[in-house]
């Protein structure tokens, strides 16, 4: 019989994560759907809302801040399985709807596909080894990007660019304590705009992000906190009239509660907020809470 | 032994530093009289491949919640005494708001025509504040033939 906890923390590390990206103007690079412990499937389900309270950090990390915010609000769906032994696929599927005053936009942010390897299995429950989860990450711009807004990033609801990205998920249960560790670099491919106000060629780079949390576990809750730091280099524009742009950095705290209903139904409520931690640049920052509702199928 | 802590207690330290928030009021960017200017050789800005002048100033500040409008002149310098002469466009202007830093424009504005190398710039709304470029374009159509950029900070 596998505890509850270790259950909590198999497949909730990642759940908090969910508000990764930049408040505004979409942004952001999706965190991949992993399961994380020894489940054959997941399905999960998450609403949150987002309050974008510090509109624009520049370049010097001045924090600028107008009465009106911008409000986002995530609706989620987002699945993985077990394709062989050790390897497994997910998806994840956002839809956002961002609003400022009376104006208000919703759509489809960006699909993504994932593909994980537990390259270091937790077979022999050894008391300091980590179990480790490396993965590929495939984003698909089916979200607007930021250049391509014609009102301001109102309407764009992804990073907008076809994107790979690699990185691993380290877990580790020790007693009712579990700590997590993740990094990932991913790279963002260019793309052709025609709009009214940009013409020409979007180049992205690479972006990366480092994570690290913990946990507490007590019968059937989970108390838990992250810190995740992103990197996002500068989108370039090549054409007539051409920007460097300028690279995006940021760091998401989270702290969540977890229920264990049973061994198949897991609720989740976090707090996230991006004005705590970091040396934010070129960014808007946000408040979110969120919701989330986790099916698994078991071995 | 104390090496291992005099590098993990700083490198753990700046991890986890909390932000800093460094808060400004946004400064209003008034513009006025632009159109006084003497001579056109004395010109501020100018399109990059025509070399025409731009005169802009603000004729109704934006705000946070409302759009604001500019009024703009295109002039070339008289050849006798280098004043400014208006200059009859063949092709429409059009302005563009456009944030670098963030890599985003923001609402379409208007322009209209009020006489010879005269225009109002309508719908003037800066979604955010913070560095925005007003992008005076010269256009036909998606083709951009002639661009003049003013920096400001909202």
């Amino acid at each position: 019989m596998m505890r509850p906890w270790f259950l909590l923390l198999s497949s909730l590390v990642f759940a908090p994560q969910s508000s990764w990206a930049a408040a505004c103007c979409g942004g952001g690079f999706a965190a991949p759907s992993i399961i994380a412990g020894d489940e054959k499937a997941q399905l999960t389900t998450s609403y949150s809302y987002t309050d974008v309270v510090i509109d624009y950090v520049d370049s010097r990390g001045i924090w600028r801040q107008w009465d009106e915010h911008q409000k986002v609000q995530t609706l989620k769906i987002e699945g993985a399985h077990v394709i062989a032994d050790r390897w497994q696929a997910g998806f994840r599927l956002p839809i956002l709807q961002r609003s400022r005053i009376n104006e208000s936009h919703s759509g489809l942010g960006d699909l993504s596909f994932s593909f994980g390897y537990e390259y270091l299995p937790d077979w022999s429950y050894n008391p300091i080894r980590p179990k480790g989860i490396g993965y590929l990450h495939l984003t698909l711009p089916t979200g607007k990007s930021r250049a391509e807004s014609e009102i301001g990033g109102l309407d764009c609801f992804g990073n907008g660019f076809w994107a790979i990205g690699i990185g691993t998920l380290l877990t580790k249960t020790l007693g009712r304590y579990d700590t997590f560790g993740s990094i990932e670099v991913h790279r963002s491919l260019p793309k052709a705009v025609s709009t009214r106000q940009v013409q020409g060629t979007l180049e992205p780079g690479f972006g990366g992000q480092f994570g690290l949390g913990a946990g507490y576990n007590l019968r059937s809750f989970r108390i838990g906190g992250s810190v995740t730091w992103i990197y996002e280099d500068p989108v370039k524009i090549h054409g007539p009239s051409p920007s460097n742009g300028l690279p995006e950095r940021y760091a998401t705290a989270v702290i969540s509660l977890s229920f264990l209903a049973s061994q198949e139904w897991a609720g989740t409520l976090s707090y996230t907020d991006q004005t705590v931690f970091g040396d934010p640049i070129n960014t808007s920052l946000g408040r979110t809470v969120a919701f989330q509702l986790q099916r698994r199928w078991n071995r | 032994m104390l090496g291992k802590k005099m590098f993990f207690i700083p490198a753990f330290a700046a991890l986890f530093a909390c932000a800093e928030p460094k808060y400004v009021i946004a400064q209003e960017t008034k513009r006025e009289n632009a159109f006084q200017s003497q001579k056109a050789t004395e010109c501020e800005l100018r399109f990059r491949n025509s070399g025409y002048c731009l005169l802009w100033q603000w004729e109704k500040m934006p705000t946070s919640t409302e759009p604001g409008s500019l009024t703009f002149k295109i002039v070339r310098a008289n050849a006798l005494d280098d004043s400014p002469v208006p200059v009859n466009l063949d092709l429409a202007p059009a302005l563009v708001l456009w944030m670098p830093s963030m890599g985003h424009g923001s609402s379409p504005t208007i322009v209209e025509q009020i006489d010879t190398g005269t225009y109002r710039a309508k719908n003037v709304f800066f979604i955010m504040p913070g560095d925005w470029e007003l992008r005076f374009q010269i256009k036909d159509g998606s083709t951009i033939h002639d661009e003049a950029v003013v920096s400001l900070i909202i």
